[in-house]
């Protein structure tokens, strides 16, 4: 049986703009797959080419056996999709809005209204009244209404307050616990980290790798910023297994450190020096990539240690 | 075709057709209005205006003032009510698919399980649907106007005009929506379904100037647009009609097939 989503040697590009350059990737029934990469990578692209939206410069997208380009009436049936660039009808209500687009597909008035009921959606307000993060709940309804086995998702839940975030991510687990494959694209590294199953990670149009949850945790680093009273000699901090100096700044007072692995440690060599200010910040892209581009093979094209 | 779809093009044109439809039924009642003046001093006019070049009088339809159909034609639907149908099918045709690109809405819109054709066919109905409300409303100020002042007009000279009301400018809007079809700028493919229109225009005007331009007339498609006469004498040309039939097909054929096979949005 085919896998719901399969990219094989998939390339799109704008001419001279770059696009996605041959990507290959599966995403398995009843995962939750997210997309990683920063802005302009090629996110939107990909799911784009997955909706039928763009024609493949060359190789192919398919979704649950059909062709993504040629058969992209038959696939949009299958898939529930959310816009990254979102743009509704301004001048529908809610309910008009979620009438238009449940019109094509078969009943979805029961789940429609519990996942209302569960976003705390105003339905009666027109879209153009509406806050963006309430058109995003809007557009959220409408991708997931239909209960379509494939979820496509570019950057969900941009614009979500952090109770609606974590409602949202709530609907994905269900849906992935319902059997339904979730692939949604983020650049947000611990919102990725929360939900999904296994990651893709694409810079510059190309996936850099394709990994389980376990083994990107156990690579990304997290970034540590130490304001000191006085610059002190930092060798032994650098020699600790899993710290790197990021930076060093105003006179040596300020340190920049990337960390990953055990606290301890670092916690023991802290507490040795004068620390005025401390800020332990979530893990970040950035870090992430170097990590992969360092530990786990030669670096795309433009990319600095 | 969608009904989904349809049903949407045409509640998001509504107030635009109905605002269009009334400003032309008021409009052409308020001309048919002044006729029995005219009427009265038709001799005088009819003079006055053959001092005109007989290209101007052939290109405005004003040959005769005496009849109410003749009037009509002169006054309002040669060149009036055309200008009103065209703005009303130039912006209708250039925004199926541009706008949906300039909006942002074009994912949303083409993520509905419809192929790409058949969701801009439901629109171009929509607007086939709009002009017929516009052809009605224009009959139906013709023939109210008729009888405030005492006129008649033949039943089969309204049903001949409405043709020509609808086919005319659907092929207009075709042309528009095909060039929205390969645009993503509602302005730009507005913009040049109106130069091309006016340049056939004016080739038309050319094309009455004198015996060696005539054939100027056959590149232009007001030379397929004769409402004066089918009003008055209840005459429907056949070569009109299908000519009309077979260029709005092409054009329709056309934005169909090229939004289907764009492959950038």
């Amino acid at each position: 049986m085919a896998a719901p989503i399969e990219l094989h040697s998939l390339t799109r590009s704008y001419g001279d703009r770059r696009g996605v350059i041959d990507l290959n990737l599966e995403v398995n029934e009843g995962e939750i797959f997210g997309f990683l990469g920063p802005n302009g990578a090629g996110k939107s692209t990909t799911i784009r080419v997955l909706m039928g939206l763009l024609r493949p410069t060359s190789g192919m997208a398919r979704i649950e056996g059909l062709d993504c380009w040629s058969d992209a009436p038959r696939v949009k049936a299958k898939v529930g999709f959310l816009p990254g660039d979102l743009h509704l009808y301004e001048g529908l209500t809610g309910a008009a809005f979620l009438d238009f687009f449940a019109g094509f597909r078969p009943d979805s008035t029961r789940r429609r209204r519990e996942l209302v009921e569960r976003l705390e959606l105003d339905l009666t307000q027109r879209v153009k009244a509406m806050s963006k993060g309430n058109r995003q709940k809007l557009a959220i309804v409408q991708a997931l209404m239909y209960g379509a086995p494939v979820l496509l998702l570019d950057e969900p839940s941009s614009g979500l307050d952090p109770l609606a975030a974590e409602t949202f991510l709530t609907l994905l687990r269900e849906e992935r616990d319902a059997g339904r494959t979730v692939f949604f694209s983020s650049h947000i590294l611990p919102e990725v980290e929360h939900i999904a199953d296994r990651v893709g990670i694409i810079r510059d149009g190309r996936l850099v790798t394709v990994d389980t949850m376990e083994h990107l945790r156990s690579l990304r680093e997290r970034p540590m910023q130490i304001v000191l009273s006085e610059p002190v000699d930092l060798r032994d901090l650098e020699q600790l297994s899993g710290v790197r100096v990021r930076s060093v700044e105003d006179g040596g007072k300020r340190v920049t450190l990337s960390v990953r692995g055990p606290l301890a440690p670092i916690f023991g060599e802290l507490a040795r020096m004068p620390i005025a200010d401390f800020t332990y910040g979530p893990p970040d892209l950035e870090s992430l990539f170097m990590q992969y581009y360092t530990d786990a093979g030669p670096k795309p094209e433009g990319v600095t240690a | 075709m969608s009904l989904v779809m349809l049903r949407r093009a045409l509640d998001a044109s509504r107030m635009t057709v109905l605002s269009y439809a009334g400003s032309v039924f008021f409009y052409a009642l308020l001309i048919a209005l002044f006729f029995p003046a005219i009427r009265t001093n038709s001799a005088q006019i009819n003079k006055i205006v053959h001092t005109l070049p007989a290209a101007v009088i052939k290109a405005m339809g004003i040959q005769n003032y005496s009849t109410f159909p003749h009037f009509m034609g002169g006054e309002f639907l040669n060149l009036i009510w055309p200008i009103i149908a065209a703005v009303f099918v130039i912006l209708a045709g250039s925004a199926v698919v541009a706008q949906e690109i300039e909006q942002g809405t074009i994912d949303l819109w083409l993520s509905v399980p419809v192929s790409r054709a058949r969701l801009l066919a439901s629109k171009l109905v929509a607007i086939l649907l709009g002009l017929c409300v516009l052809a009605v409303a224009t009959d139906l100020a013709l023939i109210v106007g008729a009888r405030l002042i005492g006129e008649s007009l033949p039943a089969g000279g309204i049903l001949a005009l409405s043709v020509y009301l609808v086919l005319f400018p659907l092929t207009i809007g075709c042309f528009a929506a095909a060039i929205s079809a390969l645009s993503s700028s509602r302005g730009h493919a507005a913009g040049i379904a109106a130069a091309v229109l006016i340049l056939s225009y004016l080739i038309w005007v050319v094309g009455q100037i004198g015996e060696s331009w005539t054939w100027l007339q056959h590149l232009s498609v007001f030379s397929l647009f004769h409402p004066q006469d089918a009003l008055s004498d209840a005459v429907l040309s056949a070569t009109d009609v299908l000519w009309l039939l077979v260029i709005t097909g092409i054009f329709a054929a056309a934005s169909l097939i090229a939004f289907q096979r764009r492959p950038t949005l």
